[in-house]
């Protein structure tokens, strides 16, 4: 059995992972795609923490993050959809500079 | 079947919400858009009395993630009430009515959840549910405006935002092992927290977490873009309702002030300085009202760190107040911006001449402006002296003065406002002001409730206490 | 009693119904003012009859949850200065009858609360209620200013209320650190100023409390060198408004330190003693210096005001009983002298649409009757016998020498300064040359003579029977002397030794002395 604190820091590694793609990135999808990657590292550390104490709460929180992430990509891909009509790009450096018209 | 009873709000706002949005989808003119709006008030009214006739601290609900003690219900109460408020001021846009009332009632949703949290699960989906819906409000008028670049950028942000706060609850559970929010604090207290370094860091991400939701220095870039881009109300119930469900969900995690109170009292103290000192440059309405809500938010952090010590009045106790106090304020002011048509966005120069086309709604925006700015007669007044009286008498001689100090440097943007809407000659020949009657109304409603609370601060205090 | 309550209601009622009488002339909201202007000079005269046998006192609870009641109360010295904005506020609508056109009813509602405010200052004996009143002052000054004033009215506005803000902070933090030290050793939460008074602190602590009481106060005063609104301010302000800011205004800056800074903190009062007397005398000779230099008809009288209240500073600060009366004397006089020059300055600047001396002169003859309220209150500014000026500057520099010597030298000298400005007002309008652009100006209409002849006729009364105002000042007998905790509060009583006639607190038992009072003073 994998002891659970390995799984925290794989959890921990992800999410800077993530934090480090939401920085770096500047495409909207793949910051939405990083953004996803940090819900599942918080999604693990839940399990790992499940693990760690022998309670179902921790793995019960991590089917909770599930749709929560997934309803918020949803809605990040419409606005790209809205976006990209309007800007004709997704880069958010563009987007965040563009002034209004 | 009584944890049927204490979900009942719940049920009837998520059930409510799914209704109007599939009523909305039939036809949409302006009798269904009437339709839908009121229909949505009855939902939120039902809402609301459900939750006021929850026995207090019967038992919770949902394994405990639903704790119904009396201030979870005024919370749940006021946010009730600003929820309705925004749904009978908003001018609901007429293609998507259905959409634009079920969000709301959605967002209000979370607000519910939020207040009467017992658990982090509770904590997390309130949040999400209500910033899932406050995405879609803010860029609601995709086509007018910065409307989409700021609902994608707070999309992005609060994402971002919510994600580093599970994390930091993760982390918190995997110390702890307990997602129960009493649990917890008595966990920690009897652990104690400097023995846990996970735990200190899971914490102090979740306060970065927070700390965005709040827009606090130094998690404020996000707000005067996003509260300019949104529609007036719904900018309204970001800074009053939405802000108001993350303190309501906060406050249980008061043994953190032990522990993280030096990073608390950094946050508090930069936001009034940083929230007025920045207001100062700004020539937008909307981005100075953005700034001076950054400024409230330090002033109720004060009250925040003052806990339940306090006068007559505790730490707790003067944050209710002033969440109430602001919401009037705030939304009223945002939403009667909102009224003033024009196709760019609302500078301080658009506002003159305001006065002569319709001199109620300048004085109702000039009343929100005072009890803002902290003036009396009206309510902010005693909202701010609660506040930092009880700021005092916990300890926290220097928070309150630099508070104050604050005030006193963000009185002049108010000012700006007032000048330019009363003492500056119109420029704008074709200035517009458009609102339905129902609109005006609960302006100057709010604008006289301000002015008697202002007056008679004990019969707000008294009803707060009632539930 | 409800009697104070009226007094406080009658303006607000007014400000009411001229607010909602915006659909009917501009006449309705003028004679709405004056109908509640005038009943409350009514009351206030009752409230004076009332003040001679106890004091006249309304407490209701207000705010239980913080300790904060809406306690009104009228001894001596607040029923004189409730008279006097009474009266300035009669006179205040008067003058404005024909000089306001535009926007009359806001015009008249921002009186009204304006008269509120200030009344709500010069009664509460609570803490909060007081702190309300002061600063429900700030937002119908800041309009009167800002919409009805003259080129320059949104700076003077906005520099107005954002010094005056910030002072009142330092003001607002020094109180509420007196209200938690009385929670902590009483146990019990009030804002009541009776309480307050019990509360024992260090002498490092009342330096600390006096000094943020005194910013706050001393900004509205205004002492040099936190002086610097008011030239502005006075100038840009239509009539009435400086009438106001003159009269009464600067009088809660003075009452404040009376009735609050001193009392609730005497060792801080008396150690910082001679730095404000240093402060004060150079106000005195400040203003008047920069007053003769001004081409500015109201600038000049502005700076004839920091004079003036250099002289009630100092008469307060020197402890003893000449000052104290000297002090409340001149806040009277001045609000009445120096509001009629103002009455002039705008009964002028309405004519000649200038406020430059370069552009009048020869006025005596044309309008006599302008010229001869003009030589009353130039010679009332500068300490005429027969006006009130004399008596109140008489006490000051008597008590001035009786403190330190050189120190009356110092202060008659600044009487000499004094008529420099003011003949320079009197000769600069009204002898010299023609000016063309008066030579066709129409003397004073009746309304303004009415106006002015209320302020003449009560610098003439005090100036012969003093004891109206001065007498007051003991009524009623054994008012809010502590029982227990504090000594009776003034400096005197803290230096004993230093001061040749025995002190007279403002809360005492006993008549002053036979010198340097009036004679017979009753109870």
């Amino acid at each position: 059995m994998l002891p659970a604190e390995q799984a925290l820091i794989l959890a921990a590694i992800l999410f800077v992972t993530g934090v480090i793609g939401v920085i770096v990135r500047r495409n909207l999808i793949f910051v939405l795609m990083s953004v996803e990657i940090m819900f599942n590292a918080a999604g693990l550390a839940f399990v790992a923490g499940s693990a760690l104490h022998g309670q179902p709460d921790g793995q019960i929180f991590f089917i909770f993050i599930l749709p929560v992430a997934a309803a918020e990509v949803a809605i990040g891909l419409a606005l790209a959809v809205l976006v990209f009509q309007k800007y004709r790009t997704l880069d958010l450096w563009t987007i965040a500079r563009s002034r209004e018209e | 079947m009584s944890q049927l009873a204490t979900l009942a709000p719940d049920i009837i706002m998520a059930f409510g919400g799914t209704l109007v949005l599939l009523l909305g989808t039939r036809r949409s003119d302006k009798a269904v858009n009437d339709f839908l709006r009121w229909l949505s008030v009855i939902i939120i009214g039902g809402a609301a009395l459900a939750l006021a006739y929850t026995r207090p601290n019967s038992l919770p609900a949902a394994e405990g993630w639903i704790i119904s003690s009396s201030i979870n219900i005024v919370f749940g109460v006021i946010f009730l009430a600003i929820l309705a408020w925004t749904v009978l001021a908003a001018k609901a846009p007429e293609h998507a009515a259905g959409e634009w009332h079920a969000l709301l009632i959605y967002a209000g949703n979370g607000m519910l959840i939020l207040a009467r949290s017992g658990s982090l699960a509770a904590l997390f989906l309130g949040i999400e549910i209500l910033s899932l819906s406050l995405y879609v409000l803010i860029s609601f008028f995709c086509h007018r405006g910065m409307a989409l670049r700021g609902g994608t950028m707070y999309l992005v942000l609060a994402a971002f935002a919510s994600a580093f706060l599970v994390f930091g609850l993760a982390l918190v559970y995997a110390s702890f092992g307990t997602l129960d929010l009493a649990e917890l604090a008595q966990r920690v207290s009897s652990k104690g927290l400097f023995h846990a370094p996970m735990a200190m860091l899971g914490f102090g991400l979740f306060i970065v977490g927070v700390g965005f939701k709040l827009a606090a220095v130094p998690f404020h870039m996000w707000a005067a873009d996003v509260y300019e881009a949104s529609p007036g109300p719904v900018a309204g119930l970001i800074a009053s309702a939405s802000k108001g469900a993350v303190i309501a969900a906060f406050i249980p995690f008061l043994f953190l002030v032990n522990t993280h109170g030096d990073i608390l009292w950094l946050i508090s103290a930069a936001s009034m300085i940083v929230g007025n000192l920045m207001g100062l440059l700004e020539l937008r309405v909307k981005r100075i009202l953005a700034y001076s809500s950054i400024a409230h938010i330090g002033y109720i952090l004060v009250g925040y760190l003052a806990g339940y010590n306090g006068v007559g009045i505790t730490g707790v106790g003067a944050m209710i107040f002033y969440v109430v106090a602001y919401a009037l304020a705030i939304a009223g002011a945002f939403t009667a911006l909102s009224f003033i048509e024009r196709d760019h966005e609302l500078g301080v120069r658009d506002l003159r001449g305001v006065a002569r086309v319709s001199p109620a709604l300048a004085f109702c925006i000039l009343v929100f402006i005072i009890s803002l700015a902290g003036i009396p007669p009206a309510i902010g007044f005693f909202g701010k002296l609660y506040l930092f009286s009880a700021g005092v008498s916990a300890g926290y001689i220097w928070l309150p003065v630099l508070g104050l100090l604050g005030s006193a440097i963000g009185v002049y943007y108010y000012l700006r406002i007032i000048v330019n809407l009363y003492m500056t000659p119109g420029e704008n020949p074709n200035l517009k002001i458009s609102y339905t009657p129902l609109q005006i109304s609960i302006i100057i409603a709010t604008a006289a409730a301000i002015v008697f609370f202002g007056c008679f601060p004990q019969t707000m205090i008294t009803a707060l206490k009632l539930f | 009693m409800t009697l104070l309550t009226l007094i406080v209601l009658a303006p607000l009622i007014g400000a009411l119904v001229a607010g909602l009488a915006v659909r009917t002339g501009p006449a309705s909201a003028r004679w709405a003012a004056l109908a509640a202007t005038g009943a409350d000079l009514l009351l206030a005269f009752i409230l004076m009859f009332f003040v001679r046998e106890s004091p006249v006192a309304t407490s209701m609870p207000w705010i239980p949850a913080i300790g904060a009641a809406f306690h009104l109360e009228a001894d001596g010295l607040s029923a004189v200065l409730v008279l006097l904005t009474t009266m300035l506020g009669v006179v205040a609508v008067l003058i404005s009858w024909n000089e306001i056109t535009r926007k009359v009813h806001a015009y008249h509602v921002w009186l009204l609360l304006l008269q509120v405010g200030i009344l709500l200052v010069f009664l509460a004996r609570d803490i909060v209620l007081f702190y309300f009143g002061w600063e429900l002052m700030l937002i119908p000054m800041f309009f009167l200013i800002g919409v009805w004033g003259h080129e320059d009215k949104l700076y003077s506005a906005i520099k107005f209320f954002l010094f005056t803000f910030t002072g009142s902070i330092f003001m607002l933090v020094a109180l509420l650190y007196v209200y938690f030290q009385h929670a902590r050793q009483y146990g019990m939460y009030s804002f009541e100023i009776a309480n307050l008074l019990k509360t024992s602190l260090t002498e490092t602590e009342q330096w600390w409390v006096f000094l943020g009481l005194f910013i706050g106060f001393a900004v509205k005063v205004p002492l040099f060198p936190l002086h610097t609104w008011l030239p502005d301010a006075h100038t840009q302000a239509p009539t009435a408004g400086s009438l106001i800011l003159a009269g009464l205004l600067l009088k809660t800056g003075v009452y404040g330190l009376m009735r609050i800074a001193m009392p609730l903190a005497p060792a801080g009062a008396t150690a910082f003693a001679p730095m404000v007397i240093t402060l004060a005398v150079a106000g005195i000779f400040y203003g008047a210096l920069v007053a003769f230099s001004q081409r500015d008809f109201k600038r000049l009288v502005a700076y004839s005001s920091i004079s003036h209240l250099g002289f009630v500073v100092l008469g307060l600060f020197i402890g003893n009983a000449a000052g104290w009366q000297g002090a409340t004397l001149q806040m009277v006089n001045h609000g009445l002298a120096t509001g009629g020059l103002f009455l002039i300055a705008g009964i002028l600047q309405q004519r000649a649409h200038t406020r430059n001396f370069d552009m009048y002169g020869g006025l005596w003859r044309h309008a006599p009757t302008m010229g001869a309220f003009l030589l009353f209150f130039a010679m009332a500014s500068l300490g005429i016998p027969g006006t009130g000026n004399f008596i109140g500057e008489l006490y000051v520099i008597g008590g001035a020498f009786q403190f330190k010597w050189w120190l009356g030298v110092i202060t008659a000298f600044g009487i000499l300064f004094a008529a420099a400005y003011s003949l320079r007002v009197f000769i600069a309008t009204m002898h010299g040359p023609e000016s063309p652009t008066i030579k066709h100006m129409n003397d004073t209409t009746w309304v303004e003579n009415l106006a002015m002849g209320i302020l003449v006729a009560g610098l003439i009364v005090v100036g012969f029977v003093p004891r109206v105002v001065t007498a007051p000042l003991f009524y009623p007998p054994d008012t809010m002397v502590p029982r227990d905790g504090r000594e009776p509060a003034t400096i005197a009583a803290i230096r004993p030794g230093q001061i040749v006639i025995p002190s007279l607190p403002l809360i005492s038992a006993e008549p002053p002395p036979a010198s340097f009072s009036t004679p017979e003073v009753r109870k």
